[in-house]
């Protein structure tokens, strides 16, 4: 049987982290599924999601936490996730333009998790407007939806924010 | 004494040194300080060997003020001024003299840039507003737009924002065959590339409200009748469709408005408010829409907010919507519109007054139904029913010589075919005007002409409107000429402008609009013609058109030009229907893709999406240069379908790419066609010619380059000019009967040869610099921009360069290592520039976190020397804050600007002095600029959206 454990790493940007991270897990048998990895503010985040055979779960687990409590420049949590069943749900990959403002994403994803959807993916970042140079936010998001919201829940939705945010909805499976 | 020769005396090219700013002894001194003793030897080392052309142009030599008046009054004389009562969206109109002096005719507003600098905008931003809340009161909507270019184009926008908003699947667009001719000839052109299938019909029968995901009614219809389109507008809604009605604002002061008939969207042209004929144009389009939609509504927006001390300012707002930011994901290409004369129309309207405009609404319909009656009783029968100020005769077998007689009368008539003739009456006519037409129908019958009598109103009763309009304060208040002209100079001294300081702006060449160039654009033999006359009675244009179209030619390289496009967005998107009608023409139809650097225009990639083009970036190289490899790789991935190249040159980096000619010669080997943007004109004119190394076709902006003043954000004039292979595919003409007129791409604007009463300062320019003085303007713009970026690079990193280290005619600065040391951010430093009297340079564009300064060729040495002294000031300033003797939250770049209340303010709690805040330099004593605002917050007024005049209670 196999079981699935989500990573999560940060530290202090350097070459070799991810690397160190892969010998790990090919000693342990483990298989990388997915990933997201970003330097942000010269710290290396990343998210890893792996598949273990169940006997050598606890090894890794274990090789992992020594790692993370013998260099105190990183620091390593991990949860056994269930593999998700998603064929109920439908993506919906989608850009949100606004300006930006404290408290933006904490608004967006509170009427997301109204709807009961669910933020797969987030990407955000600032950046100057050209011409006049106010901060925008720029954000690109893939939300999973249940059968029962529609597209248009959604863009109406974000849109109802006071923050007069522009919607482009991408694709959706 | 050496004697000079007459010749000398007559000094021809007096108006060369008052164009130019520099003295010559001035640019001696500015090339020394770059290391060179002639300016030869400067331009050879700046621009490429490669494309630099010794060759003077093939223009006339300069010529005075006083002898290019001469020969444009000698143009001018040769049109034809009669009394034009074609209509079909165009009305005789009468400027209200004080309007014409105190804005049309003054530098303060006609000198302005685009608001984007609110703080120094808030005169002319409210003038706007007070269009905005016009427009959206006259046609009952909830919110509408600082104005589009015209009224075709207002509608193919609102067709492609239909299309956006619409949850409808359907691909059909219906439009009225009683909408304007000319408006369908536009939105049928803007179409095609889209896939969008129009049908055009009689809403009664040909509309599927299944079928469209929109549809355009025109109210009243262009044969003047009023229809009720509220069934099929339903019909539409009930199928998600969106209802837009094109419509008269003179008209809406008497009928019921769109939105209490169920429009989605309204648009129309406001020229009868005021705004000359001008044979086509400008005239300040106009938009309004549900709050719901205002997301997808195109063209510039202004709102309400508040400044740094929570006082009311103003700003343009949702720029999240626009081409600059959404860029291929804009639905829009607008940039450019037509603010100064939104301007003149708001203030018509704050001058006479919402019971002064109903006056004048009804004068012109009690004049109608006069003549209605007069032409019925006569024997005639008309078209219509009802009407407002338009009338469909049906004259049989008399029609020819009914407009025979007419022109003799001194009157244009509306030829419709060989048995219907059409007029519409307007604000101009008299009395004896009346009697005049009264006479011509009849033909030598014996007729009474009783102006007095009573007639049966042509309106139908259950369009009666009922709202009020234009309850506001401000359309009550300046009725006196002395109120008036008191609030036009309280806005127009809260301004920035030209007339006060240098703009450098990055790629907007804001150079000198001559007082000269301006003055023939009101005299009425320019000013009064319809677009639509007889082109025998419009020779004076058409001699100007081809002279300016020949002249375009020579300085660009190009074989033909069109004068058509009213904006340069507008000049890119028909310059991409010229390539793809070339492709067409040759079986190409898969060539689709168009690559665009990723330093590009917002316009360009929006422009390539709206002509049905794909959008593939191209990566810029470390040095901001077009990545050879990657384009390279990018035209052997689509060479199949490879449509064309979008460049601007010099690049938007404000450096002269050594390789151009290569790139061209790339997307030309794999069959694509090269699209040069020529926002960067002014670095090119008489040393090198776009279509010499290697465009296809390019666009200009006679707003930059050409002297056409930048009005506050329009007008704008974004002609075309095309290697003959092209020329077949260059827009056609809307309406007007020409034998050379284009015959394969439909029209891109209404009138058919764009703003034409513009045309005259571009014309002039050129024929008083002439050869010599242009290409002297260039290299002294060149001079500038590189004396600057030396001055400044001490202090101020400059971004990129090309060979020798040079700069075209900008530089950008790069502040984003100040920033990251201090937190020191680029809006920073724009507002500090408003305390020591500047407008800023254009920022974070084409790289965030910068700005890019253009000095132009028209600024003093002074006030160049001013700018940078400026700039070196704010440096000693930023430096402090990195020297930790000041935190950035409490620095005068963080509160800046510094508005005359708050220094004046019996409470100062800052850690500088007022003297530091509002005198940072001892020249600002003799000339201080105060905003009227304070930093404006950006985030309030899109959060808190109003964008129409405020309740009264904001005034106590």
């Amino acid at each position: 049987m196999n079981k699935t454990l989500v990573i999560t790493v940060l530290a202090t940007d350097r070459p070799g982290i991810v690397n160190t991270l892969s010998e790990i897990l090919v000693e342990h048998n483990a298989n990388w599924i997915d990933s997201r990895m970003a330097n942000l503010a010269d710290k290396f985040a990343g998210l890893v999601q792996v598949v273990v055979p169940e006997d050598q779960l606890e090894g890794l687990k274990k090789k992992l936490q020594a790692l993370h409590l013998a260099d105190n420049q990183l620091n390593i949590l991990m949860e056994e996730a269930t593999a998700q069943d998603n064929t109920e749900q439908r993506e919906l990959s989608l850009e949100l333009i606004g300006a930006d403002r404290p408290g933006i994403i904490d608004d967006i994803t509170s009427t997301l998790t109204k709807l009961n959807v669910n933020i797969n993916q987030l990407e955000t970042e600032q950046r100057e407007a050209s011409m006049s140079s106010e901060i925008l936010f720029y954000a690109n998001m893939t939300l999973g939806l249940s059968p029962a919201i529609s597209n248009d829940d959604v863009q109406d939705a974000l849109e109802a924010l006071q923050d007069q945010l522009m919607v482009d909805i991408n694709f959706s499976e | 004494m050496t004697e000079l020769t007459l010749s000398e005396l007559e000094n021809n090219d007096d108006f060369i040194g008052r164009h130019i700013g520099p003295r010559d002894g001035e640019k001696a001194a500015m090339l020394k300080s770059l290391g060179y003793d002639e300016m030869a030897s400067f331009i050879a080392d700046v621009v490429p060997a490669s494309i630099f052309e010794a060759e003077s142009m093939a223009l006339a030599g300069a010529q005075t003020e006083y002898a290019t008046l001469a020969r444009m009054r000698a143009i001018a004389d040769q049109n034809v001024v009669k009394k034009s009562l074609i209509g079909m969206g165009y009305y005789n109109t009468i400027t209200p003299p004080v309007v014409q002096r105190n804005v049309l005719e003054n530098p303060a507003w006609y000198t302005a840039y685009t608001p984007y600098q609110a703080e120094i905008s808030q005169g002319r931003l409210e003038a706007i507003l007070n269009f905005q809340t016009i427009v959206k009161d006259l046609t009952g909507m909830e919110i509408a737009n600082a104005s589009l270019l015209d009224e075709g184009t207002a509608a193919a926008e609102a067709m492609t924002m239909a299309q956006r908003v619409s949850r409808s699947k359907a691909t059909q667009f219906f439009v009225s065959e009683s909408c304007l001719p000319q408006t369908i000839a536009v939105i049928q052109t803007r179409a095609k590339p889209l896939g969008i299938t129009i049908v055009v019909g009689d809403h009664r029968s040909d509309l599927i409200a299944e079928d469209c995901f929109g549809a355009l009614f025109q109210y009243p219809a262009v044969d003047g009748s009023i229809g009720d389109f509220r069934e099929a507008i339903a019909a539409l809604q009930a199928n998600k469709g969106l209802a837009i009605m094109a419509t008269d604002l003179l008209a809406l002061t008497l009928l019921t408005p769109p939105g209490e008939l169920g429009a989605d969207i309204v648009v129309g042209n406001s020229q009868r408010f005021g705004v000359p004929l001008g044979y086509g144009g400008p005239h300040a389009a106009f938009m309004a829409t549900a709050d719901k939609h205002k997301r997808s509504m195109p063209g510039r927006l202004i709102g309400i907010s508040v400044d740094s001390a929570g006082d009311s300012a103003l700003r343009m707002a949702l720029q999240t919507r626009e081409q600059h930011i959404r860029r291929e994901k804009a639905t829009s290409n607008v940039c450019t519109a037509q603010a100064l004369l939104a301007v003149m129309a708001s203030f018509y309207a704050v001058f006479h007054g919402p019971e002064g405009l109903k006056r004048i609404a009804q004068r012109v319909h009690r004049q109608t139904s006069l003549l209605a009656k007069a032409v019925q009783t006569l024997g005639f029968t008309l078209h219509a029913e009802t009407f407002f100020d338009t009338l469909t005769i049906n004259t049989g077998d008399k029609t020819a010589a009914l407009h025979s007689a007419a022109r003799d009368a001194g009157f244009n008539l509306r030829e419709i075919d060989s048995s219907t003739l059409g007029l519409s009456l307007d604000e101009t006519i008299t009395r004896d005007d009346l009697c005049e037409l009264v006479a011509v129908f009849a033909q030598g019958q014996d007729i009474e002409c009783d102006l007095d009598e009573i007639v049966a109103s042509g309106l139908p009763g259950d369009f009666s409107r009922t709202s009020d309009f234009l309850t506001h304060p401000v359309f009550q208040r300046y009725r006196s000429e002395t109120e008036i002209m008191r609030y036009m100079r309280l806005l127009a001294d809260k301004d920035l402008a030209l007339d006060r300081a240098m703009i450098p702006l990055g790629s907007c060449t804001m150079k000198l609009n001559a007082a000269v160039e301006m003055m023939p654009v009101t005299w009425d033999s320019f000013g009064k013609l319809h677009p639509f006359v007889p082109l025998d009675q419009a020779q004076g244009y058409q001699t100007l058109i081809k002279e300016l179209e020949a002249m375009l030619c020579v300085c660009t390289g190009y074989d033909n030009v069109s004068l058509q496009p009213n904006a340069g967005s507008q000049g890119e998107y028909a310059g991409l229907l010229a390539i793809q009608g070339y492709h067409h023409s040759r079986g190409d139809d898969q060539r689709t893709v168009c690559l665009i650097p990723s330093s590009a225009h917002g316009t360009n990639p929006a422009s390539a999406v709206m002509a049905g083009l794909k959008v593939v970036l191209v990566e810029c190289d470390a040095s901001g240069n077009v990545d050879l490899a990657d384009l390279q790789a990018k035209c052997e991935l689509h060479s199949e379908q490879l449509s064309s190249i979008m460049i601007t040159y010099p690049s938007t980096h404000g450096v002269f790419e050594e390789q151009v000619r290569e790139v061209c010669g790339m997307v030309h080997d794999h069959g694509g066609q090269v699209y040069i943007d020529g926002a960067n004109m002014n670095a090119q004119v008489g040393l090198c010619a776009p279509g010499h190394f290697g465009g296809d076709v390019s666009h200009l902006n006679l707003h930059k380059t050409f002297c056409i003043p930048h009005g506050g954000g329009g007008p704008g004039v974004g002609p075309i000019g095309v290697l003959a292979h092209l020329a077949p595919f260059l827009p056609g003409y809307a309406v007007v009967d020409a034998d050379d007129a284009p015959a394969v791409t439909g029209p891109v604007s209404a009138a058919p040869w764009g703003s034409a009463s513009i045309l005259p300062i571009t014309w002039a320019y050129i024929a008083l610099m002439g050869s010599e003085g242009l290409t002297e303007a260039t290299r002294t713009a060149i001079l500038s921009a590189n004396y600057m970026a030396t001055r400044l690079a001490p202090h101020y990193p400059v971004l990129y360069t090309g060979r020798k280290g040079f700069v075209a005619h900008e530089c950008i600065i790069d502040l984003r290592g100040i920033k990251d040391a201090c937190g020191v951010t680029v809006d920073d430093v724009a507002k500090r520039l408003i305390d020591y009297g500047f407008h800023a340079p254009t920022m974070s564009f084409p790289v965030a976190g910068t700005l890019m300064i253009e000095p132009t060729e028209s600024e003093s040495l002074q006030e160049i020397d001013r700018f940078c002294d400026a700039m070196i000031s704010i440096r000693e300033e930023i430096q402090e804050i990195e020297d930790s003797k000041i935190e950035h939250a409490q620095s005068a770049l963080h509160h800046a600007p510094h508005t005359l209340k708050v220094v004046t303010s019996d409470t100062w709690d800052r850690l500088y002095s007022r003297e530091q805040a509002a005198y940072p330099v001892p020249s600002l004593y003799k000339n201080k600029y105060w905003p009227s605002v304070g930093r404006v917050d950006n985030v309030h007024g899109d959060r808190h959206l109003i964008c129409s005049c405020p309740p009264v209670s904001d005034y106590e």
